[in-house]
């Protein structure tokens, strides 16, 4: 095994394992979803609702309770997997950091945390639908399963957004449930009479929703409408990008280990003589090279020079030393 | 100021929080084979300076060259909750790419956790919590242990033990820097500085025994 792969490998066990341990997306599934499921059942009228399925352009007359398993299961595997992976991103700033600073590939963790975010995706709106299954058989089981893990892996990506930009584990709960039941509202003829209006497009929810009626009262698939899903899912992971990106920024790498020949062949390092003399040295900075050759404050040529192992010193070969910044003319 | 044996060089680190200069000059260097401690009052920087030397934070100007590996063991302990001790060890043994986990397994007796191997983190007690943290940033045997205020929660014994364990390191030709607010501490390093309105001054210490 390559050690890209191990370093992935070992990554998305650890990502699964702590998503499998969140004890709060676990009572969910086991208690939530079935109550839910099983309420909407005991509870919701069968009277028609109309519903404009966009698949077709036509709008279908369809059962209020049917309409209802659909809605219901996207609200729970919404709320489950955007708390989850809130939770998830909240909690791992710091440690992530952590890792990347020890040497963790940060492409491979990114890569460990996507796959865990499908996998439990894949798991919830599975067990999602599995339960719609026993009350209700939509015509098209693989597309209702399909519309439930898309908004899965939709809210999924907005839980990450949110642990990035809220400060607390209740705001964070909060605004998943709001924007859940919002989008969920908007979106359900049962809720809302105008949900045929236009600006439903825009709404996380709508590819999902779109899918979710075209697999139980059709049997048509809404490809257009499920192309919404990637845009927001996109969207989404660029925030998260940038936001792992910056939160696990490392600025001082660490140099290459000191063996006992480099020890060995240390040789004294010069000293320029008087403050400001000039210090000539080039200065590799994060692979590019530039040449801090002008009047050099001493400390400043002093800390370049002390940084000149030993092998390097001696051909006056370009160092790897990591200057944080030069405020030039400081003093 | 410079020598072959150093390991660590701090040149003009400056850092501001808006209006606040936090850190106005600070230089030292850390040679091989030196205990030093950075000694300040609550407020004073010390826990910014670490972050800056550490890579942390980026510093408004100036110099932070590591010679070696970094070992950096954080004030608030930086674990995750949902895995156990075992595991830990384990991501970290591939983030450092070590072959195997003994100096880890090694350090965990020494600090005395061994039965918590398979305890969740969260179940932990905070000196546990701070154990792992502590040996986190010294399984892969770094060259350069930046330590900020390791010991907290430490029970007495715990606390001894770190200074021991401080000391092999030290022995071994490891360069470390501890960060503390407590000033009898002082007494256990080769060299002491003090960081006050944003500059370190060289401050005596007593000779140790080791």
């Amino acid at each position: 095994m390559t050690i890209g792969r191990r370093f992935y490998r070992t990554a998305t066990g650890f990502e699964l394992v702590e998503h499998a341990r969140n004890r709060l997306a676990i009572i969910l599934v086991a208690v939530f979803v079935p109550v839910w499921i099983t309420l909407i059942d005991l509870m919701m009228s069968e009277s028609p609702l109309p519903f404009r399925y966009r698949g077709s352009g036509e709008e279908l007359h369809v059962n209020g309770q049917h309409l209802t398993f659909i809605s219901g299961g996207l609200n729970a595997v919404t709320l489950i997997v955007g708390f989850l992976m809130f939770s998830v991103t909240y909690r791992s700033g710091p440690f992530d950091r952590r890792l990347v600073a020890a040497g963790y590939p940060r492409p491979h963790l990114l890569a460990a945390k996507v796959t865990a975010l499908f996998a439990s995706s894949v798991v919830v709106a599975a067990y999602t639908t599995a339960m719609v299954w026993v009350y209700w058989h939509p015509q098209q089981l693989w597309l209702f399963a399909l519309g439930m893990f898309t908004a899965a892996v939709t809210y999924g990506g907005i839980g990450i957004v949110l642990g990035v930009l809220l400060r607390g584990e209740l705001e964070g709960m909060f605004a998943i449930i709001m924007i859940s039941l919002i989008d969920v509202g908007l979106e359900s003829p049962v809720v809302n009479a105008g949900s045929d209006n236009d600006l439903v497009r825009f709404l996380p929810m709508y590819g999902s929703m779109q899918a979710g009626v075209g697999a139980g009262f059709t049997r048509s698939v809404p490809w257009q409408q499920l192309a919404a899903v990637p845009v927001w899912w996109a969207v989404c992971a660029v925030i998260g990008l940038v936001a792992f990106h910056v939160r696990t920024r490392v600025y001082t790498k660490s140099g290459r280990p000191v063996t006992a020949a480099m020890a060995a062949a240390s040789v004294p390092i010069p000293r320029p003589v008087a403050p400001g003399e000039a210090v000539h040295v080039s200065v590799r900075v994060c692979g590019e090279t530039c040449v801090a050759t002008d009047h050099m404050p001493l400390y400043q040529g002093l800390a370049v020079l002390a940084a000149l192992s030993a092998e390097q010193a001696q051909d006056h070969a370009e160092q790897n030393v990591y200057p944080l910044s030069i405020r030039r003319g400081a003093n | 100021m410079s020598s072959q044996n150093s390991t660590l060089y701090v040149a003009d680190v400056r850092k501001a929080f808006g209006r606040r200069q936090v850190l106005d000059r600070v230089d030292f260097t850390l040679e091989r084979g030196e205990l030093a401690g950075i000694v300040g009052e609550n407020g004073a920087g010390k826990t910014t300076l670490l972050r800056i030397l550490a890579g942390e934070l980026k510093p408004d100007h100036g110099w932070v060259i590591p010679r070696g590996r970094l070992g950096y063991c954080p004030q608030r302990t930086v674990l995750n909750d949902s895995l156990t001790v075992a595991q830990h060890l384990r991501y970290f043994q591939r983030a450092y790419q070590l072959e195997d986990l003994h100096r880890a397994h090694e350090l965990v007796e020494r600090l005395n956790f061994t039965q918590y191997r398979a305890s969740r983190v969260r179940s932990l007690s905070g000196g546990t919590r701070q154990k792992l943290n502590l040996v986190i940033a010294l399984m892969h045997d770094p060259a350069v242990v930046l330590l900020d205020e390791p010991y907290q929660g430490f029970d007495w014994e715990t606390y001894l033990h770190f200074w021991e364990l401080a000391g092999e390191l030290r022995d071994a030709g490891r360069s470390l820097l501890v960060i503390s607010h407590l000033s009898h501490d002082i007494d256990r390093l080769d060299t002491g500085y003090r960081l006050a309105n944003g500059v370190v001054t060289p401050m005596p210490v007593e000779a140790h025994a080791g």
